[in-house]
């Protein structure tokens, strides 16, 4: 397990990060979500141990993860900017990971090239951006990590091989009992593979929470009323609130039967509560916080 | 499927094997391309030049060979060892360039490895480079001399000493590298930082040097400037120049160089260590991680900018003091502005930190007021407290103090002088001597400090009046240490005279043998000879051996002329000559001619002056023929017009023209041309005087074009006129200042 207490990290008089905390359980995928500038590749780059924090800190196993190498042993970091070894090859690639990592399987690094159908012999640098990704996962995966560390690593790669690498993962977690932490902005693509959602804004953890609690929480629903429903509303804890002629659409927290419930009283024509997308949720959650796409054109 | 590691690949505690192995692998273009620059500038250029002297073997003997391939061994080493140094910086910056670049820095850091193996692949990918680069050139160059029969025993060392202080040298430099290359952010920071630490010291004190030539009268700056003394306690780069360059280059013993050099290469590499320990990887990219540190540098760039500068502007127009404060001024601003800029990598950035540049400018100014007026003095009198104090006059080679009764003596003295030059109205600085005033016998003082930090105080006095500064010479004159030195070459300060006549005006007749055992000489020289290691003989030394002084009377004794040594002496490429004058003072003066009679292709010419001009050893049984003390002085006097007296005290001139006059006032003078006086030798103040010869020279003489014709013939010449030869040519009499021996003025001048 990963426990991240009170990190707080400070560039140049801005605060990227201000007390985070949080716990990822073992064989879990954890979604790590956020606007632009809110600190995810700051908490990725800590929670591997290439910055320092200021404060807090970042136990694996009840063990501190900077400048303890017997720990990066099971932390492989995908960095949003690959780097390879200067005109190397994939094979150039795998012999450093190989000498790096002791747990580095060329069984498994064999097949995902084939599956990936990437040359073992050409430079990486002639590969195109997807194709790099691409072997910097292959490599990543072949270490056999017990965590994985991804910044934005699905960017760029075709919708395919996408599938082909969430199926590795969750292959991963399944059998060999991977932890991954996924941070991406493609929140539809999240919603199919993790299990906790960690929302970052600013540098503070906005939503912290398991994905299957998080819907059941939240949800969205589209009604016509026959009679006012402010007053119906009001008893509701409202994200957002829009309305198109008669129809209303109103996302807010609760439970399904408590939404409804609390709705009937404004006597609704129609009345359908549908669960929000983790997309959804993150729009609303950030339009409640002031993040709203309408508010910064306005 | 995971495969065993083999033993190599095992992970010892502090760092990865195999991931500097790794490291040092990927790095083989620089192996290659130092193995390519060692080649080019080491191994073929010793390649050609042990070759061509296949060539020689004919017609020049073992020993001459010998001595060609030693001095070129030797030359090899400064070779090596600057090779050596630009490998490290090249190689320390090639291997750290990962850790100043963001994504590679990132990269490299998530792996399962520590700080310290980072920084210790790099110390080790950049020896292994080395190694492969220049150690494998150096064995090349090994088997380069076997095959041509030139590694001789003789030649082993210089040639090992060459490898032994150019991987010395190579770690020395990779030390800073890698201080530097942990504070920099970026590859190009990263080189220019390495040479920052290497020689920011220097520029700090040239700077202040600098700006105090403009207000100090008496310290030497321009001599402390070009003293490679001073800087061996400021950079390891002339540490190496010294310690390379052997015992000529340097006074401080070369181990302590070495120890030092171990010293602080031990302080960077632990510094750099701790720097890169801390080393925060999200300021990767930034000029300088330590922002504290970029503050640091900025202002220690500006200072000897600004200083430099001002220099530059002080040239350019006419060294106006007015333009000297403008280009200070401006020297501030600009590198100031270039500073931020590169500092900050944006132009926008050129003016940030005025406030710290307002309050920087500020005591800049004030400083540089401060050394530029020459700090109050301190500077100018002061007697630093030293173990080692060197002392010389005119030009003439110094003698140097190191026993601790000297070194009080000598202090004792300089102190007194300095009060008198502080509180003495009657100041002898600056007394020039006219045209008309015999008076006064002037000479310049040097003294020279060797401060505890190596740095060297040096000051000159110019143009002092002898008197003041006899104190001093008592002091030399009674010391041990001048009586035991090896080198005695007090030679003068004036150059030779341009005169037309050579050889043919000998006064001296040809009538008996010189009474000189030859054989004794001839040991004496073929001693010389074994001893000679790495030249052919220099016959100075030997001559220096025939003068050496064994009392304070030596000094204190007519001098009649100087002989001047030619010796030749094999570099690497020429033949050069080396010079060297001795004082012929008349006892010497028979022995001394017998050695330039039987080594005339050493020993060029004998310059007696008035006598002879030069006199060319085919000259010189003449001349050893008849040489008594008592002829010597009847020929001289016969070619002496008159002899003027000149008392100091009443101001009064005395001329006396007969030969019995002259005759006996002769013997009583310290030189009979004046310029051969050994600054050791003491001279009645109270009178000068001025000899006048029959014989006639040029007087002025700045071309080489001139009318051959208009010379005088000897019949006709006439000594009370001034032939004007041609335009700036003028011939006119021999006239010589010159003094009593002190306590010896001649009864008919009292």
């Amino acid at each position: 397990m990963i426990d991240i207490k009170d990190i707080k990290k400070n560039f140049g008089g801005v605060d990227a990060l201000r007390g985070v905390s949080t716990k990822v359980s073992d064989g879990s995928i954890f979604g790590l979500i956020g606007s632009n500038g809110s600190g995810k590749s700051t908490l990725l780059r800590i929670m591997c141990g290439v910055f320092k924090p200021d404060s807090g800190s970042v136990l694996y196993d009840g063990e501190p993860v900077y400048e303890n190498y017997e720990k990066k042993q099971s932390i492989v970091y995908l960095s949003d900017e690959q780097y390879f070894l200067p005109h190397s090859t994939l094979s150039d690639m795998r012999a450093f990971y190989r000498s790096t990592y002791d747990t580095f399987d060329d069984g498994l690094y064999m097949k995902m090239t084939d599956m990936f159908g990437l040359d073992r012999e050409r430079k990486i640098n002639t590969f195109s951006k997807g194709m790099q990704k691409q072997s910097s996962l292959l490599l990543g995966l072949s270490v056999r990590p017990k965590y994985l560390l991804c910044d934005e690593t699905f960017d760029g790669i075709d919708p395919v091989m996408r599938q082909l690498v969430r199926r590795m993962i969750a292959e991963s977690v399944a059998e060999g009992g991977l932890t991954a932490i996924i941070s991406t902005h493609n929140l539809r693509e999240l919603e199919d593979m993790t299990d906790h959602i960690c929302l970052l804004h600013r540098g503070e953890i906005m939503i912290d929470r398991e994905l299957d609690d998080m819907k059941l929480t939240i949800h969205k629903v589209q009604a016509v009323f026959e009679l006012d429903p402010t007053e119906a509303l009001s008893r509701l804890d409202v994200v957002s609130h829009e309305t198109h002629g008669r129809l209303h659409t109103i996302v807010c927290r609760g439970g399904e039967d408590e939404i409804t419930e609390t709705l009937s009283a404004a006597s609704p024509i129609y009345c359908e509560v549908i669960p929000l997308t983790l997309e959804e949720i993150f729009i609303s959650e950030m339009e409640g916080i002031g993040y709203d796409a309408k508010k910064i054109i306005e | 499927m995971t495969q065993k590691k083999s033993l190599s690949e095992r992970r010892p505690h502090f760092v990865t094997g195999r991931y500097m192995l790794g490291k040092a692998k990927r790095g083989w273009s620089v192996a290659m391309l130092i193995f390519i620059v060692f080649m080019l500038f080491f191994t073929i250029q010793s390649m050609m030049y042990i070759s061509s002297l296949g060539a020689r073997d004919h017609y020049m003997s073992h020993e001459d060979i010998l001595e060609r391939v030693l001095n070129y061994a030797v030359s090899l080493r400064a070779t090596f060892v600057v090779l050596s140094c630009l490998s490290a910086i090249f190689a320390g910056c090639y291997f750290f360039a990962p850790m100043h670049n963001k994504t590679s820095a990132v990269f490299f850091h998530s792996l399962p490895e520590r700080r310290s193996g980072h920084f210790i692949s790099v110390i080790f990918s950049s020896a292994v480079s080395y190694i492969l680069g220049a150690v494998t050139n150096f064995v090349l160059v090994l088997l380069v001399f076997a095959a041509n029969g030139r590694l001789y025993a003789e030649v082993v060392w210089p040639l090992l000493s060459a490898l032994l202080l150019g991987v010395f040298y190579f770690i020395v430099f990779l030390s800073f590298t890698m201080l530097a290359g942990s504070v920099s952010g970026t590859t190009a920071i990263h080189a220019i930082m390495t040479l920052f630490l290497l020689f920011f010291i220097p520029a700090m004190y040239i700077s202040v040097l600098m700006l105090l030539r403009h207000g100090v009268r008496y310290l030497d700056v321009g001599s402390m400037m070009g003293s490679l003394e001073a800087y061996n306690c400021m950079s390891p780069v002339f540490r190496a120049i010294s310690v390379t360059g052997g015992p000529s280059f340097s006074r401080t013993p070369l181990w302590l160089l070495v120890i030092i050099d171990i010293l602080v290469a031990a302080g960077a590499f632990a510094l750099a260590f701790f720097a890169y320990k801390k080393r925060p990887v999200e300021r990767t990219g930034t000029p300088i991680i330590y922002a504290p540190l970029s503050e640091a540098v900025k202002y220690i760039i500006i200072g000897p900018s600004a200083v430099l500068m001002s220099e530059i502007f002080g040239e350019f127009f006419d060294a106006s003091e007015a333009w000297r404060i403008i280009g200070f001024l401006v020297g501030l601003l600009l590198s100031f502005m270039l500073c931020n800029t590169v500092l900050n990598r944006s132009a926008k950035a050129m003016f940030s930190h005025r406030r710290g540049m307002l309050i920087y400018s500020a005591s800049a100014c004030v400083a540089a007021l401060i050394f530029a007026t020459g700090m109050f003095g301190i500077f100018d009198y002061s007697v630093p407290v030293s173990g080692r104090v060197t002392v010389n006059f005119g030009d003439a080679d110094s003698v140097t103090f190191t026993e601790k009764d000297d070194v009080k003596n000598v202090r004792q003295a300089i102190k007194d002088y300095i009060s008198v030059l502080k509180n003495d109205e009657k100041t002898p600085v600056g007394a020039i001597i006219e045209d008309d005033n015999f008076g006064t016998r002037v000479t310049s003082l040097s003294v020279s400090y060797d401060t505890p930090f190596g740095i060297p105080l040096r000051y000159r006095f110019y143009s002092v009046n002898y008197k003041y500064i006899e104190p001093i010479i008592d002091v030399i004159l009674d010391s041990d240490t001048l009586y035991g030195r090896d080198n005695l070459d007090f030679s003068y300060s004036q150059d030779l005279n341009m005169r037309f006549s050579a050889s043919s005006s000998v006064f001296i007749n040809d009538k008996t043998e010189s009474s000189v055992p030859k054989e004794k000489l001839r040991d004496v020289f073929i001693e010389a000879e074994v001893n000679q290691e790495a030249s052919k003989p220099i016959y100075s030394v030997l001559l220096k051996e025939l003068l050496t002084p064994n009392s304070k009377d030596f000094y204190q004794r007519q001098t009649i002329g100087y002989l001047t040594t030619q010796t030749s002496k094999y570099g690497e490429y020429n033949e050069y000559y080396d010079y060297s004058q001795f004082p012929l003072c008349f006892e010497d003066l028979r022995k001394l001619l017998e050695v330039a009679y039987d080594y005339n292709d050493s020993l060029p010419y004998v310059d007696l002056n008035m006598l002879s001009r030069f006199i060319y050893t085919n000259d010189v049984p003449r001349i050893l023929s008849s040489l008594t003390y008592d002829e010597y002085i009847k020929s001289v006097a016969k070619c002496v017009r008159c002899i003027k007296v000149y008392n100091v005290k009443t101001g009064e001139v005395t001329k006396y023209e007969s030969q019995a006059d002259i005759e006996k006032i002769l013997p009583s003078l310290a030189s009979l041309n004046g310029r051969n006086i050994s600054p050791l030798t003491k001279t009645d103040a109270d009178y000068s005087v001025i000899v006048e010869y029959n014989t006639f020279g040029y007087k002025s003489y700045t071309n080489d074009d001139f009318d051959a014709d208009k010379y005088p013939d000897d019949s006709k010449y006439d000594p009370s006129v001034e032939y004007q030869i041609y335009d700036d040519i003028v011939v006119a009499p021999d006239s010589y200042q010159t003094w009593f021996l002190r306590g010896d003025v001649p009864d008919i001048v009292k």
